[in-house]
């Protein structure tokens, strides 16, 4: 997030903590994509990710007093997305793959992809343990740092980085045999 | 094909929710009772120009009746000591007096044994 958005967050910070409310709309349109693709990306079902992104961010405004800043809004929000999307797959409501086609595309600028490509990765994604599954999606879409994603997790910094060395090791060694042999 | 690591990132870049997504939000916020813990409440207060400026009033007198108490109190405090300390002087001087006139007392009846042993040493001779 640049500084000027960084800034834009702790004013509305500052103005929620007063009560005005839609200083508060102006923190979820700031943090909407993060949250939203956290939960779409381990959920794999959008309208799911949208129910559990409107829950985080009510559980944020019911728990504002206790935001600091900005930056610990970023914390905050990884950290309960990242609980609830495995509390909601552990309670077994989660997941029911559901197919690329029905998910929205993404706002950035299109490359040129592979979707069959795409499609086994996520089926061999969707495949990992939930909490290796969280830690790639921590590590490759929100470019955290082990130690951050520690943190979220709530794990030792081991545990993060056997995980995902496990997790890369099975997806390098699934995506190999998938392709007769070629080495990823 | 690209390395593992950048399919990895392709395949999780950020996506937008669908549209209207923080409406929504806002929505199901407005559904909940309006809750303002004590914090807010209090700070809510103080949001109002006119309250902000009565609390400003309020801390100015407050410093400001501290300070004269203060002021009060150590004067008082030291004309409290002035007063001993004369007090102390006083009691010295009177003492002083005192002490010079039993010497001086003691003095005279000696001068006086003096003499009635003078008188007497040609009588008995």
């Amino acid at each position: 997030m640049s500084k000027v958005a960084e800034q834009a967050v702790e004013e509305a910070l500052g103005r929620c903590a007063v009560g005005d409310r839609s200083a508060f709309a102006e923190i979820v349109r700031a943090h909407q994509s993060m949250v939203y693709s956290v939960a779409l990306h381990f959920l794999r079902n959008p309208s799911m990710a949208e129910d559990l992104g409107q829950e985080v961010f009510l559980e944020l405004y019911r728990n504002l007093s206790s935001i600091k800043s900005g930056v610990h809004l970023r914390h905050w929000l990884r950290k309960v997305t990242c609980h609830r999307s495995i509390d909601r797959v552990r309670r077994g409501h989660g997941g029911g793959m559901v197919s690329l086609d029905d998910v929205p595309e993404p706002a950035t600028a299109e490359q040129v992809r592979d979707p069959l490509m795409e499609q086994k990765l996520w089926r061999l994604v969707s495949s990992l343990p939930d909490k290796a599954r969280m830690v790639l999606i921590l590590r490759y879409q929100e470019e955290m740092e082990l130690r951050e994603i520690a943190e979220a997790m709530e794990i030792p910094i081991n545990s993060v980085k056997s995980s995902m060395d496990r997790a890369l090791g099975l997806l390098r060694a699934k995506l190999a045999r998938s392709m007769g042999g070629v080495k990823v | 094909m690209k390395p593992l690591d950048d399919e990895l990132r392709d395949l999780m870049r950020h996506q937008e929710p669908p549209e209207g997504f923080a409406e929504r939000v806002m929505a199901r916020i407005e559904a909940e009772p309006r809750r303002l813990t004590p914090q807010q409440r209090v700070s809510t207060l103080f949001w109002r120009p006119m309250l902000r400026w009565v609390a400003v009033a309020a801390v100015v007198s407050v410093v400001a009746v501290g300070g004269i108490s203060r002021y009060e109190r150590q004067k008082r405090m030291q004309a409290q000591a002035e007063r001993a300390s004369q007090q102390a002087m006083l009691a010295l001087r009177i003492t002083n007096a005192e002490i010079y006139a039993a010497l001086e007392r003691a003095q005279h009846v000696a001068m006086r044994a003096l003499e009635v042993r003078r008188n007497l040493k040609p009588e008995m001779e």
